[in-house]
């Protein structure tokens, strides 16, 4: 195996580890022929504050398939679904059209999910935030604020459809922020 | 003796060996008179010194596994500090050196740099030919001062095998060969007991440490270490080999040794013990070894390490985590708990509001009712005939009603004359107490107590 080839492979597994690798420090068109190969698609996001700072996420070419104990085996890592409630407020109050607003503080989604399913969210949702979904790439905390992370900004089209509908209900919810009883 | 603390050390370490054979006791009050007398006294301020806060940092493993074996008899560590390719080409230099003067007439040290100079940097060679000729492993044929021509020395054709033995040593052959020297002199006609006994001490000491050692390194889960260590390690040839000696050992010296054989078995148990958690966790599924990997190595080793070190660490144990990944029904779930949807069927109404029981008149009147239409206007009426005659269980259930009634305690009471009624029917004869229901004030009736049928 030749130091070209381990380089590559050790590239593309820091990028499936930490769900992003800073385009500077990879060699894109080995990667994408790579990731081609295996099914998987390179995106090129920009998380940071400033846009200089590129990075290539490993996506899916299409829809990502769901966990199979079946052959061809594909283990996942569910997340808890406390978490999943902070991130489908989080999802959306960044996506909401009467607020636009590219980053969120905790207290503004602690004191939404208070609203929603009662006081006591506010320790949650930090944790959620703070381990799970920012150990899964979907959120990533920058000097302004929590923001969409690399995977979150790679959905596929049918999870952000998904997204997007529990969205749409909460917008609906009379006690969402500037709802009828909010 | 010369001076201080080294040459005290020395002197201790001589003591040790020449005791070796002896009883341990003897050792003990040998070192403890060393360092009793004049010479303990001037050793006192060297000790004083400051401990060193780490180990050195040896640059190469070779020469930190001879220095540890050799700490004894060091005076200073730098000596030892060696680099892999110079204790290489150190031996190289003896091999070729005897390999090129078989006879021992003494060879060119030109011929003999020429020979390796393809092998090693010709300034290294000199280098450590300095050195062994320094330390006597390589002799000038003639004690004259232009000589050039070399030899080995004794000493130097020891350090072909010694050195090698030394620095590759693991744990676990060390062990082995420790059992195998013991063994044999424990099986020898010529054996003293205090010699076998010496030998039993020093192995109980070795397992000893040993144990603690894997212990430490089980408890770290420092992965690399633990594959390594489990290569060479093999607790049934252990537990056999220690079994096999004190089987000898007992043979030669019954009831002599009995101690020393318990604090061995003791001291084996525990690093087989240790060797068995070192293996079970290796050959764990690779779920459980997931967990165990520690993150920071994996992080360390996936930074720059080639794949054939990946391959050494991973392979039959874990690659790596599985990403994590959105289920579409928990973000459904989820957005119906965040926006309270009702479950489809219609849950009750706490009791007491809804309007099927207010539809129904209270309890009080319905009783109220029953005891008027008893009563038919007159204050008492005698009960007994009608228990007699209604079918049962309508006389068990009237009975029940009117006893609720009278303890409500709102205008009616039941008085029991104390007589039995009976009735003959065609099968069976029916035996009740009398009973009469009568109007009272509100307030006096007593709660009926007894048996009544």
């Amino acid at each position: 195996m030749n130091t070209r080839m381990d380089q590559l492979a050790l590239e593309l597994a820091r990028l499936r580890r930490h769900n992003q690798l800073p385009i500077a420090d990879a060699r894109v068109a080995d990667l994408e022929i790579a990731a081609n190969a295996n099914g998987r698609q390179l995106h090129v996001v920009s998380t940071a504050e400033d846009d200089n700072t590129v990075s290539l996420v490993l996506g899916w070419h299409s829809v990502e398939p769901a966990a199979s104990t079946r052959s061809p085996k594909l283990v996942r890592r569910t997340l808890p679904q406390s978490a999943v409630k902070v991130l489908v407020v989080f999802y959306a109050l960044i996506k909401d059209p009467n607020t636009v607003q590219e980053s969120l503080r905790l207290p503004q989604l602690s004191g939404t999910l208070d609203r929603l399913v009662g006081p006591g969210s506010g320790g949650t949702a930090e944790k959620a935030l703070s381990e799970v979904l920012t150990a899964a790439g979907l959120v990533v905390l920058t000097s302004n604020g929590w923001q969409p992370g690399p995977k979150m900004l790679t959905w596929d089209g049918p999870t952000r459809a998904v997204m997007d509908h529990a969205a749409e209900r909460l917008w609906t919810h009379p006690l969402w922020p500037g709802g009828a009883n909010a | 003796m010369e001076t201080g603390w080294l040459a005290t050390r020395v002197d201790s370490g001589n003591v040790h060996r020449s005791c070796h054979r002896g009883s341990i006791p003897s050792y003990y009050s040998r070192v403890d008179a060393s360092t009793g007398d004049g010479d303990g006294a001037a050793a006192a301020p060297r000790t004083a010194a400051p401990l060193p806060r780490a180990p050195h940092e040896f640059k190469s493993a070779e020469a930190r596994q001879a220095a540890g074996v050799l700490g004894a008899l060091l005076k200073e560590i730098g000596a030892l500090d060696s680099t892999r390719e110079e204790i290489d080409a150190g031996l190289d230099l003896c091999r070729t050196l005897a390999d090129l003067d078989p006879y021992g007439d003494g060879v060119p040290t030109r011929r003999l740099l020429e020979a390796l100079q393809s092998r090693y940097p010709r300034r290294l060679l000199q280098n450590r030919l300095g050195v062994l000729m320094t330390s006597g492993a390589i002799l000038k044929d003639k004690d004259v001062l232009n000589e050039v021509d070399v030899r080995l020395s004794l000493a130097g054709s020891l350090s072909l095998s010694i050195v090698p033995w030394i620095t590759s040593m693991s744990g676990q052959r060390h062990l082995l060969e420790m059992l195998t020297r013991i063994e044999a002199r424990a099986t020898s006609r010529s054996a003293s007991v205090a010699d076998v006994r010496s030998d039993l001490v020093d192995l109980r000491r070795v397992l000893s440490t040993f144990a603690n050692d894997l212990r430490r390194m089980v408890d770290s889960r420092k992965t690399a270490a633990m594959l390594e260590y489990a290569r060479v390690a093999d607790d049934r040839i252990l537990r056999a080999r220690i079994g096999r000696l004190k089987d000898a050992v007992v043979q030669q010296f019954p009831d002599e040794l009995t101690d020393e054989l318990e604090s061995l078995g003791a001291a084996g148990d525990r690093y087989v013990v240790q060797q068995l958690r070192l293996l079970k966790l290796l050959g764990a599924s690779r779920k459980t070894l997931g967990h165990w990997v520690r993150r920071d190595e994996v992080d360390e080793v996936m930074r720059g390490a080639s794949l054939s070190r990946l391959a050494s660490l991973w392979d039959g144990i874990a690659f790596d985590e599985a990403p994590y990944w959105l289920s579409p029904a928990q973000v459904v779930l989820a957005a119906d708990d965040l926006t309270f949807v009702k479950a489809t069927g219609e849950i009750p109404e706490p009791g007491g509001t809804a309007s099927e029981t207010e539809a129904e008149p209270p309890l009080q009147d319905v009783l109220r009712a029953l005891a008027e239409d008893l009563l038919d206007g007159a204050d008492e009426r005698d009960l007994t005939p009608m228990l007699l005659t209604v079918p049962w269980p309508e006389p068990a259930v009237l009975l029940a009603q009117l006893a609720l009634l009278e303890g409500l305690d709102i205008g009616y009471a039941l008085t029991y004359p104390g007589t039995l009624a009976t009735r003959n029917d065609q099968s069976m004869t029916r035996v009740v107490t009398s009973l009469y229901l009568r109007r009272v004030e509100v307030g006096a009736s007593v709660p009926l107590s007894g048996v009544l049928l």
